[in-house]
């Protein structure tokens, strides 16, 4: 089962790196067989980060979601997920070029980063013992996802605006669409905060505790209400809604990552 | 002079209460919140948003939100209750509009028909020579952002219940030891009732391939000398009474050990640090907080094997070499460098409870839920509203319709689509029937 589970994660490594590659090869080369390769690549990973997954599960008998590792396993897969549904059903062949490199880097930065322990499957500590881990952290998960597919609609975006024209979806659908994920993920991210703060009074009877994780979750969230308050009630499109898209999922990176190495508090396992 | 004064009063009320003070408070929050996380402690001061600064900040956003919504409130009601009815052509929505001609009782029942079964609600009046009407669909959705707003308060007036008529504090006690509330280290709020807890015993528990399991207190809680609620309680399984919250927040083992020293003896309880295995012991006592022998100047690093009666010690006294570690068992005694005997008496352990009571608590869910709603409503049952107005002289009339797209380009765009698709075919079949004479 170890071998297996170290085998996957190479494999999906790889998959997500040559799916990133023939993505960015689509870019100059207008052909959709290289497209469809691409894309097998990305199924091919989203396949084998499920058995990795799968695997964790069968061994420890519970979600695999309960360090940075396994956490990232399972964003990666949504990540990819999103991605995968989001090109199928708008016909977004470009998608990938600004998605995959967030699985990829990832995956890449943690197997490097933590090595070996971190990948042994450990125990959980108590604090963690609770059903409102699954709820908290899957909704966590999806919405990282979706702020990540965001994420790639604006660069996508930005680089239509900038170089090419003629490749991508027009301006105005993508732009309703950037929209579309960031309210999906928006209220996502509002049930991660509100989970967690009824979790945190449950377990040490208090629901905000100012941790940086919790204050950087709440930064993103303002952010992300900015941009939607700027969009519906001013009207901002184009440009400058799309630039404090980019800005909120930097901010969702750091909540994520830079947190965690930067400044410890009550999240230090994740 | 009173004249300025109202007008000056009136656009500070204005800038106050503006969407984009909103929004620039937000900014400033935001940006106070990030520096806050690393800059985390100033002195005498506390953390940045411990400070009135901040405080005041937060105070203007929750005016400037009260006063939106309370303006916001009346507009919400009117455009649900009583929305507009155009009275012209030219208050018929321009970008997605449509004009027919047809029989006017006919243009009236087929429309009715069409929006009622994609779900509208119809508002309808007549005149002389039109007729008008402002169909909506999931008008709740105009709630959603207004309730967004107003869960904010709803969590606020929790926040603020929970600080002043709650109270949360921290004790440590020892396995079969009696605490009092008044023994409590406060975190927050005064006591308001005044308990005694028992802890009649404390466990590390393990499971059967030595992972840590959790922490179990078994608590009775006390009033006088009677008890009134006994339970277990572990991290994430808290006990309540009374409105009372009993939290597990912590676990130490303790030695309790005696030290002669020029024929004195005395008498301590220290924490031990718990290590895997002897394997890591040097790198374990480097990193072991110093703790005070009371009494005898000493001081000492003290850990335990995990799941086993083993104690580790090395003293330090001041201005000596520290000397190397020593193993016992309970009962069992050393002899230090300089000749004092160190006996570990027994072994046992302490309980760290949080205690805490916050009447805001159930305010505070209520903002959440409210809150959740309000965005689902926002993001998910977004509002189209189709309005129109049929102009007629005689038995026909030219019907002018039109959706107001909203800010959100694209939604609901598909069932505008369909509603003109529907309105067309059902002219164009009275047209069929009317050609071939039924």
């Amino acid at each position: 089962m170890q071998a297996l589970d170290s085998g996957m994660i190479w494999l999906t490594i790889v998959a997500y790196f040559l799916s990133m590659m023939v993505y960015w090869l689509f870019l100059g080369v207008k052909s959709n067989i290289i497209e469809r390769i691409a894309k097998n690549f990305a199924i091919i990973g989203f396949f084998s980060n499920t058995v990795v997954l799968a695997v964790r599960i069968e061994m420890t008998q519970r979600l695999p979601l309960t360090n940075s590792f396994e956490f990232i396993l399972a964003f990666c897969w949504a990540v990819t997920a999103i991605f995968l549904a989001a090109e199928i059903r708008y016909k977004l062949k470009n998608l990938g070029s600004f998605v995959m490199p967030v699985p990829f880097l990832l995956l890449l930065f943690i197997v490097l980063t933590k090595g070996a322990q971190m990948r042994e499957i450990q125990a959980i500590p108590p604090a963690l013992k609770s059903m409102w881990l699954y709820v908290h952290v899957a909704s966590a998960i999806l919405a990282y996802a979706g702020f990540a597919v965001s994420f790639g609609l604006a660069m996508m975006y930005l680089l239509r605006v900038k170089a090419f024209s003629t490749k991508f979806m027009d301006t105005e659908r993508l732009d309703v669409l950037i929209y579309k994920v960031i309210a999906f993920a928006f209220f996502l991210l509002t049930l991660v905060i509100i989970t967690g703060a009824v979790w945190a009074n449950y377990a040490w009877g208090s629901y905000w505790s100012w941790d940086p994780k919790e204050t950087w979750s709440l930064i993103t969230w303002i952010i992300y209400a900015i941009y939607l308050h700027v969009r519906l009630t001013y009207g901002w499109k184009g440009k400058r809604a799309v630039w404090l898209a980019v800005l909120g999922f930097i901010a969702v990176l750091f909540t994520f990552l830079g947190v965690n190495y930067l400044l410890p508090g009550l999240h230090t396992y994740v | 002079m009173g004249e300025a004064v109202r007008t000056w009063t009136n656009k500070l009320g204005n800038i106050l209460c503006s969407m984009k003070t909103g929004l620039i408070l937000l900014c400033l929050i935001a940006v106070v919140l990030g520096l806050d996380t690393f800059f985390p402690r100033v002195a005498d001061v506390g953390q940045i948003h411990q400070t009135y600064g901040f405080e005041f900040l937060v105070g203007l956003l929750c005016v400037n939100l009260l006063v939106c919504n309370l303006r916001r409130f009346k507009r919400t009601y009117r455009r649900v209750i009583y929305p507009a009815l155009p009275e012209q052509v030219m208050e018929v929505p321009l970008t997605n509009r449509m004009e027919v001609t047809g029989p006017t009782v006919y243009l009236q029942s087929q429309l009715e028909k069409i929006l009622r079964r994609e779900g509208f609600r119809i508002h309808m009046t007549k005149g002389d020579k039109f007729w008008s009407f402002n169909a909506q669909r999931h008008r709740a959705g105009y709630w959603g952002s207004y309730l967004v707003h107003v869960s904010f308060f709803i969590i606020l007036v929790g926040a603020i219940a929970g600080i002043f008529f709650g109270f949360s504090g921290h004790v440590t006690a020892l396995s079969g030891e009696t605490v009092s509330f008044s023994d409590m280290q406060m975190q927050k709020g005064v006591r308001v009732k005044n308990y005694r807890i028992r802890i009649n015993a404390v466990e590390d528990r393990l499971l059967a391939n030595g992972e840590r399991d959790n922490w179990y207190s078994d608590i009775s809680v006390l009033q006088g000398e009677n008890e009134v609620k006994r339970g277990v309680l572990s991290v994430n399984h808290p006990l309540t009474f009374d409105g009372i919250t009993y939290f597990q927040k912590s676990y130490t083992d303790v030695a309790q050990i005696s030290l002669e020293m020029n024929g004195k003896n005395t008498e301590t309880m220290i924490s031990l640090t718990a290590i895997g295995d002897e394997k890591s012991l040097t790198a374990a006592l480097e990193n072991c907080p110093v703790q005070l022998i009371q009494g005898s100047g000493i001081y000492v690093k003290a850990l335990r094997l995990t799941g086993q009666p083993v104690v580790y010690l090395q003293l330090e006294a001041p201005g000596e070499q520290t000397a190397g570690w020593m193993k016992l068992h309970p009962g069992e005694s050393a002899v230090t460098a300089s000749q004092d005997k160190i006996t570990l008496k027994k072994l046992t352990n302490a309980t760290g409870l949080g205690v805490k009571a916050d009447p805001g608590i159930p305010a505070v869910y209520l903002g959440c839920a409210v809150l959740v709603l309000g965005l689902g409503l926002s993001f998910y049952w977004r509002p189209m509203v189709v309005s129109g107005i049929c102009m007629h002289n005689t038995l026909e009339g030219t019907l002018t319709f039109g959706w107001a797209e909203t800010s959100v380009a694209g939604v609901n765009a598909d069932r505008w689509n369909r509603i003109k698709a529907e309105v067309e075919t059902s002219l164009a079949a009275l047209k069929e029937y009317a050609a071939k004479g039924i």
